[in-house]
């Protein structure tokens, strides 16, 4: 078993020197994980008014049969799909 | 957002028109610094704590005068004012010191349901009595004036018993808060429930109306009639740039401000709209001076 | 004539029903009736509430499409209503609610998409903090190193999937070309949500480094983040992982256990 403290007093230790000199660590291999980036809005905006669609039908129009079925990307995820959630 | 103790300084708003903050147009209002009076915001879209939306407002907010325009206070329903809510806007007031602070003459919630629309109170002594007990509570917490907004309804109560101007006018008198008049909400309004939109603009007192706003709405055609919806997606049309005239000519000139939610064009054309709201604002100082 | 309370008691159960005699015997019906007024506004409350759905679940309705989306919202909307006049608070439930429902039994995989999208969301909004200076360790005795705790910055969230959650999340990005298939006997993905700048990012971390920000994030001293951190992998390099969390401001405070 790896010594917990020998390993936290080298890391704290090597943080403490980050403020000196402005030191970075080399990147090394397992650095290169994949970054994602999201162009996100904020786009929900709280509105003050009313859908063009309010009035547009008498009923809410939910409750056709087609919709039950997903039929987006999804149908280009393959394999695994009865695998438990996390 | 920085912490409320080096907030803005207090920046009057000048009888000009202004547009609405959108996300869409943050970049762009930051690179090139319109040329317009005011900017409102929805004060809920700044309601999260930091990030994006307050390092842009904090930047636009540098340069020109800002209005808080609320959705979601519920002023009209009977469920307790949200402390949350209240204490949330009350941040944020401190900290940008807003110079107009607006919330609507409707209910949106009904116990702790919010249906995030503004609904149409009754125009009872009930409901008056009511909504100037709450628009007081705000203004106590807050520890300004608030503004007031009719709005658009697609409904009338067979019970109302006062004219919705009259309404309107009595809530800022009992309570002593301002009038935010949404001109394009009295067409609507007008066109809906038949009734004179001039008898509107005449029952309300100059001194109240501390904002005007001006937006687009929509016809929807049903086979037992149509119906105007405040649908905030297009110009604002020839009826209600009319209206505005005879509004800015018998209450003189007030902030104005351009409303664009859905849709959401270019931002030259609400600055388009910005300049046709400011001329119509230039000819009446002219005739005041 | 009803008072406020009674017309707001009834004109709420007529936006939540399709039955709206109620609310609609107090409404004058000049031109149009009462209860084609009242759907005006029922509509308008569910194409409110869906678009704001919409707008923080971008991934999820490309996944289901438009109209199964829609049927979703509408359903979601009934069984979790709206709690507050701040739409931005609207939806946290949703991975929930797809969790439990019936017409997505079929795709397991897209409560843990929805979680990414809400902590996106989350992170977009969430508040802002100074970075951790590196030098107000000196005042902490080599002796409590293992004692600090570390606070992740509000601006992060840490999230596991047993699915290749940021696959499915990259091929369904507007403008993404290429092979949209997806393999979802995949190994799952653990992720950090962060925003750098104004930006939101997602960056996948491997088990290890998750485990230790995991534990870390749960108000554990670094010891026994280190600890748990070594069990998932004996190789597992700590200097490099507090080093670059502190750089990238994700861990900015700290305390003694």
């Amino acid at each position: 078993m790896t010594n917990t403290k020998t390993l936290v007093s080298t890391a704290v230790s090597s943080l403490m020197l980050l403020g000196i000199a402005g030191t970075t660590l080399p990147a090394n291999a397992a650095d290169m994980e994949k970054c994602f980036g999201v162009a996100k809005a904020g786009k929900n905006d709280c509105q003050t008014s009313n859908s063009s669609c309010a009035g547009t039908s008498t009923k809410d129009g939910q409750k056709d049969a087609w919709l039950f079925v997903p039929k987006g990307t999804c149908e280009k995820l393959v394999g695994g799909t009865t695998k438990a959630g996390a | 957002m920085a912490s409320p103790t080096d907030g803005f300084t207090a920046q009057p708003i000048p009888a000009q028109a202004g547009i609405g903050l959108r996300s869409e147009h943050y970049r762009e209002v930051i690179a090139t610094r319109p040329a317009v009076g005011f900017f409102e915001i929805h004060s809920e879209n700044f309601f999260g704590l930091g990030g994006a939306p307050h390092q842009y407002l904090e930047n636009i907010r540098a340069d020109y005068p800002l209005s808080f325009h609320g959705v979601g206070m519920s002023l009209g329903s009977v469920d307790p004012l949200s402390e949350q809510h209240s204490q949330r806007l009350k941040q944020l007031v401190d900290y940008y010191q807003p110079d107009l602070i607006s919330e609507h003459l409707s209910w949106s919630s009904f116990n702790g349901q919010y249906f995030n629309d503004l609904l149409p109170v009754p125009y009872t002594p009930e409901a008056l009595t009511h909504i100037v007990d709450r628009v007081q509570q705000i203004q106590d917490t807050l520890q300004r004036q608030i503004l007031v907004e009719n709005v658009s309804s697609y409904l009338q109560y067979t019970h109302s018993t006062i004219p919705e101007w009259e309404f309107v006018s009595q809530v800022a008198q009992q309570s002593g808060c301002g009038i935010l008049l949404d001109v394009n909400n009295i067409y609507v309004n007008a066109t809906n429930h038949d009734f004179d939109p001039r008898a509107f603009l005449g029952g309300v007192s100059a001194q109240l109306v501390k904002e005007i706003h001006l937006a687009g709405h929509s016809v929807n055609e049903f086979e037992d009639g149509s119906i105007l919806i405040d649908t905030h997606d297009q110009l604002v049309c020839d009826e209600v740039w009319s209206l505005y005239r005879d509004a800015v000519r018998r209450l003189g000139p007030k902030p104005t401000l351009i409303e664009w939610d859905t849709n959401l064009p270019e931002l030259a054309v609400l600055l388009d709209e910005a300049n046709t709201a400011q001329t119509i604002l230039e000819a009446s100082h002219a005739r005041v001076a | 004539m009803p008072g406020l309370r009674e017309l707001q008691r009834a004109f709420s159960s007529s936006l939540r029903s399709e039955d709206a005699s109620q609310t609609a015997a107090w409404v004058s019906a000049n031109g149009l009736n009462g209860d084609r007024r009242i759907q005006i506004y029922r509509n308008n409350l569910v194409v409110t509430l869906t678009d704001a759905l919409r707008s923080v679940y971008p991934v999820v309705e490309r996944l289901v499409g438009d109209g199964f989306f829609r049927f979703a919202a509408h359903e979601f909307i009934h069984q979790y209503p709206s709690r507050h006049g701040n739409l931005h608070l609207f939806g946290h439930e949703f991975a929930r609610f797809l969790s439990e429902f019936a017409a997505a039994k079929g795709h397991a995989y897209l409560p843990d998409v929805a979680r990414l999208e809400w902590a996106q969301h989350e992170v977009y909004h969430a508040a802002d903090h100074a970075p951790l200076e590196p030098q107000s360790l000196t005042v902490i005795g080599p002796d409590r190193y293992e004692s600090l705790c570390f606070a992740l910055h509000p601006a992060r969230r840490l999230l596991h999937s047993s699915y290749p959650i940021m696959r499915i999340w990259e091929v369904n990005q507007a403008g993404f070309e290429g092979n949209q298939a997806v393999d979802l006997s995949a190994p799952g993905d653990r992720v950090l949500v962060l925003r750098i700048d104004r930006e939101v990012k997602i960056h996948t971390l491997a088990p290890a480094e998750y485990q230790f920000l995991v534990t870390i994030s749960n108000g554990k001293p670094l010891g026994q983040a280190v600890a748990a951190a070594l069990e998932q992998d004996r190789d597992f390099d700590l200097t490099r992982c507090l080093v670059k969390h502190v750089q990238s401001s994700t861990l900015v405070d700290f305390s003694l256990a």
